[in-house]
């Protein structure tokens, strides 16, 4: 463990600055809303919570994207989308361990993803744990929060009248810390033990796949089929294809399994026609298979009363 | 596998054989034609739309063979290909029949409609007197390959037809493919293969089991909503396995497995 003072963290940032890396922060604009801006922050911004955007996940896997065209009838790879080497600061632990999930699946399994892993190996992420939580979060149950435990490069530990603690998650952010100080393991216990008590945990064996008939059928029921939860989950990948109208450009682009369009197949047929079962097949991914990090952004975005929420609310 | 795993590559069409109203076997330039084993399916991509899987119903040397039928926009916009235009193709794809098992077997074949493409590439193999061919299709020229069934039948192999709608020309049975089993022909099969349309699946596979053949000597080909075929996009995920690399061959009681979770119908 080592600890850093404001000027450090500055100092960490400039590193990557020099090394090319642009640094990215939380800034908030006029109305509010939290984006990623360039720059090293004098202070860090006591009242971020979170980008309502999962914007670790944008980075990766932006969409849409170009897969391939068709060039005098050859097919061509297309330019793989690139951001540049991208210092990602300030972000929160359930963003870095949905990244750490994303990141086994485009990579390790059948095939490993090169647009993504094109993008992954220029992403340097540095995240602060949280000491409070934020809207219809539960990543402590999740085990996603509020200090990350993969998916970091650096993870910083706020304290408000000392030091702030640091770890390194990889070789870089080893590398990233040498120069500090060093401090007892034993101070992370400490902030874990004043933290924690703030956060909800819920006893995960409750949260289960499959739901219980009733509470999948009382979620459909407030389904609008609107696919907001989809579009801001930092673990929702699923992609279609097509030819960009009025091009010769084959893109990869976000889909939602909420939508029927998504398990349509030929002549209308349907493997699961009715909102109850893709609600179903929704939380057979995000707590049957695990992929939920418990973000709160599909509770935040909601306007019937179907996601996360409202499951915990039965289950509690 | 490594690299640009999203990317097909341009592909000829050698040849186009009409088969029936509305389906096509087309002959595609394919270089890695003899790593297709059987059962796997290809993505096959249109100029101006995007990609579907299509099973390999056979491979020659420098092609594979798909039978498509025309039901939507992809198919449809093929079908205004002629021969020596080109498609893209990536492949092959998926989890293959169980070929090692099958082998010196005696295997029944359950097939419904286009279902005889994904097995055919298993008969023109083993086809011989251990095999039985049990098909069924809507009307007899909906009965794929009908030119190869002599040289199975001469290789021993048994084949039983049948249709829903017979026509003049038809002398065989009348009715949907389970009717042609029976306890003592499901008995006399040591594995069954099992691919058609889902709801034939459903009742065939049901039949069996209650013919006397377990579970875990039944093989199904799952059909289901498919886009990138290597475990990414999401679509053909039935509880935690991804159709496109856990499957799209099943045996049935892991089917029975993920139907104890999965939302939606399986089989
Ligand atoms: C493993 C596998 C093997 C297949 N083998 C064959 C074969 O040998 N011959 C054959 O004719 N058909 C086969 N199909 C079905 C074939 O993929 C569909 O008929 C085709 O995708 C329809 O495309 P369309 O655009 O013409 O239809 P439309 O109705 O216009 O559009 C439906 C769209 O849904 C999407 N889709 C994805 N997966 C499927 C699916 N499984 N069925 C239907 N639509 C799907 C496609 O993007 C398709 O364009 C197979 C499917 C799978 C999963
Ligand atoms: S399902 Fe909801 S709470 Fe879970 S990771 Fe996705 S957006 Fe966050
Ligand atoms: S077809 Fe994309 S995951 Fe299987």
């Amino acid at each position: 463990m080592k600890q850093l003072r404001w000027s450090d963290i500055q100092q960490l940032l400039k590193t990557l600055q020099a090394e090319g890396y642009q640094v990215l922060v939380p800034k908030k604009n006029a109305w509010g809303d939290w984006f990623p801006e360039e720059g090293i922050p004098e202070a860090w911004p006591e009242d971020f919570e979170n980008y309502l955007f999962p914007f670790l996940r944008d980075l990766v896997l932006p969409s849409p994207e170009p897969v391939f065209e068709v060039r005098n009838h050859e097919l061509c790879e297309a330019h793989i989308l690139e951001f540049g080497k991208i210092a990602f600061f300030g972000a929160r632990a359930c963003d870095a361990t949905a990244l750490a999930y994303t990141d086994h699946f485009y990579l390790e399994r059948a095939v490993r993803d090169e647009h993504y892993a094109r993008r992954r190996e220029q992403l340097v992420v540095i995240t602060v744990a949280c000491t409070r939580p934020c809207e219809a979060s539960f990543c402590l149950t999740m085990e996603a929060g509020p200090w990350a435990r993969r998916g970091f490069d650096v993870q910083l530990y706020p304290r408000r009248d000392a030091p702030w603690l640091a770890e390194a998650g990889s070789p870089i952010g080893e590398r990233l810390l040498a120069p500090f100080a060093d401090t007892p393991e034993q101070a992370r216990d400490q902030w874990l033990q004043e933290v924690l008590p703030r956060f909800e945990k819920l006893d995960r064996s409750k949260l289960r796949y499959p739901l219980d008939p009733e509470t999948r059928q009382y979620l459909a029921d407030r389904c609008f089929a609107c696919g907001g939860c989809i579009w801001l989950c930092p673990t929702c990948t699923c992609y279609n294809e097509r030819t960009l109208p009025g091009t010769q450009t084959v893109v990869r682009e976000q889909d939602a399994c909420l939508l029927a369009g998504y398990h349509r197949m030929a002549k209308g047929a349907s493997l699961r026609p009715t909102m109850n079962e893709m609600m179903g097949f929704r939380y057979e991914c995000k707590l049957g298979i695990g992929s939920c990090v418990g973000c709160g952004r599909c509770s935040v975005t909601c306007i019937g009363h179907a996601a996360m929420e409202a499951y915990l609310e039965r289950v509690r | 596998m490594k690299g640009f795993v999203n990317v097909p590559r341009a592909s000829r069409i050698l040849k186009n054989r009409d088969e029936a109203p509305d389906i096509k076997t087309y002959t595609l330039a394919f270089e890695a034609w003899h790593e297709v084993q059987p059962g796997q399916f290809m993505e096959l991509f249109v100029e101006g739309f995007w990609e579907i899987p299509i099973s390999v119903a056979a491979v020659e040397e420098g092609a594979v063979l798909l039978t498509i039928a025309r039901v939507g926009k992809v198919t449809g916009a093929l079908f205004r290909h002629r021969e020596g235009e080109c498609v893209g193709l990536r492949g092959p794809y998926g989890r293959p029949w169980p070929m090692e098992e099958l082998r010196g077997r005696r295997v029944l074949l359950v097939i419904g409609g286009l279902g005889l493409a994904p097995v055919r590439m298993v008969i023109e193999r083993l086809a011989g007197p251990e095999i039985t061919l049990v098909y069924g299709a809507r009307s007899p020229e909906l009965l794929l390959y009908r030119y190869r069934y002599p040289e199975w039948q001469q290789r021993g192999m048994q084949v039983l037809l049948t249709v829903d709608r017979a026509d003049e020309t038809w002398q065989g049975p009348v009715g949907v493919v389970t009717t042609l089993l029976n306890p003592e022909l499901v008995q006399a099969h040591e594995v069954a293969l099992v691919a058609g349309p889902p709801i034939m699946m459903k009742f065939a596979t049901k039949a069996l089991e209650e013919m006397g053949l377990p579970p875990d000597r039944v093989y199904v080909t799952l059909e289901n909503h498919m886009k990138c075929g290597v475990g990414l996009c999401g679509h053909c995920r039935i509880g935690d396995k991804y159709v496109c690399v856990d499957g799209p061959v099943f045996r049935l009681d892991e089917v029975r497995h993920l139907e104890t979770w999965a939302a939606g119908e399986v089989l």
